[in-house]
């Protein structure tokens, strides 16, 4: 017997040949002794397996087990489910108007900043800002306008 | 969140419901009530301990992270079960692309050694505890190839089609018919006792 009447005996006993085929291949199985012997050697072993699968118990402790997934899943989240101002950063274009925002106060701060001279480099000390996950920023200081101009936008990501 | 009653008495689609809206203590009980099926699984496949309590446990977070996708067509735990054996895969593939392909892991794929086997039909007849009958069977997965035991697994364990096994495993639905035909040939010897040299 061939090999592939082997393999086509086999789909025969998983259901996968079509009906022209089943038809044939059960035509053999019963006028062919070999293909009988085949057949039921397969039919025997795929009973046995499936009708006893493995059993495995989980190694850890309810709580360990789970305590693991809750830290994975609370690191995982975190960022997408950090809010901002009271504002929902996980739509992208909420991100992008809150950047426009902030590119607005930057703006005007820089202009007022050149009008009124050093009234505002007097008043104000550099301060370091800590940007959410969401914003990068670029800045940009000019000596002889005595101006700086700090670019902040949304960090595009449609997902 | 909390949740509004005790949540082991909540069915599996009541507690997908409220973890979809962000419930932790109903995904929590989905995980105590299923960890162990999804941990057998991921251990059927990979054959270690640790690495089916790392799989398992990835398999989770996943699922939480993606849980607005189920859409409740399968049970919730056939879901959960398509994911970690997806996990497994990668990691398998992962591991074969490690370790140095033989000559002797081709023939076996192929069938190379099985070809010589004869055809032994397990005896149903003889009378053993379930219990030891599946402790049979697993010692007998452990023996097979990788390549032979996945296909067993996901065609009888988690009873996919031809085309789905080969979807799954990257290859020829030829391929999956073949490996299927060897992979119970050997389980066939195996599950009778014979224990012939050579044989892994």
């Amino acid at each position: 017997m061939t090999h592939e009447v082997e393999l086509k005996i086999q789909a025969y006993l998983d259901n996968e040949l079509a009906a022209a085929e089943r038809q044939q291949i059960s035509e053999l199985i019963r006028t062919d002794g070999e293909a009988q012997k085949v057949y039921e050697a397969l039919a025997a072993t795929k009973a046995w397996v499936t009708d006893n699968e493995p059993e495995h118990k989980l190694p850890e402790s309810r709580e360990f087990y789970w305590s693991k997934i809750e830290r994975e899943i609370r690191q995982q989240t975190a960022p997408v489910q950090a809010t901002y101002f009271g504002l929902d950063f996980g739509n992208w274009w909420v991100r992008l108007a809150t950047a426009c925002a902030a590119v607005a106060l930057v703006g005007t701060l820089a202009i007022l900043g050149s009008r009124s001279g050093t009234m505002i480099s007097r008043s104000y000390e550099p301060q370091e800002m800590e940007l959410p996950e969401e914003m990068s920023a670029i800045t940009f200081h000019s000596q002889s306008a005595n101006m700086t101009v700090v670019w902040v936008q949304a960090r595009f990501d449609p997902n | 969140m909390t949740t509004q009653s005790d949540p082991s008495a909540r069915s599996d689609e009541a507690l997908v419901g409220a973890a979809q809206k962000g419930d932790m203590v109903a995904f929590e009980e989905l995980v105590a009530r299923h960890r162990d099926k999804v941990y057998a699984r991921a251990f059927s496949m990979v054959r270690s301990e640790d690495a089916a309590t790392d799989l398992s446990q990835e398999a989770w977070v996943k699922a939480w992270q993606r849980l607005h996708q189920f859409q409740g067509e399968a049970s919730f735990l056939t879901w959960m079960t398509r994911i970690v054996i997806n996990l497994c895969l990668d990691h398998l593939r992962k591991q074969k692309r490690l370790r140095a392909e033989s000559i002797e892991q081709l023939d076996e794929e192929l069938g190379g050694v099985e070809r010589q086997m004869p055809i032994i039909t397990p005896n149903p007849t003889e009378r053993l505890e379930r219990s030891e009958l599946r402790e049979r069977i697993d010692r007998a997965l452990a023996q097979l190839s990788y390549e032979h035991r996945t296909v067993l697994i996901l065609h009888e364990f988690q009873e996919l089609e031809y085309k789905e096994v080969a979807k799954r495993m990257g290859c020829s639905i030829g391929t999956v018919m073949s490996r299927l035909f060897y992979a119970r040939r050997k389980m066939a010897v195996l599950l009778a006792g014979l224990k012939r040299e050579g044989l892994r």
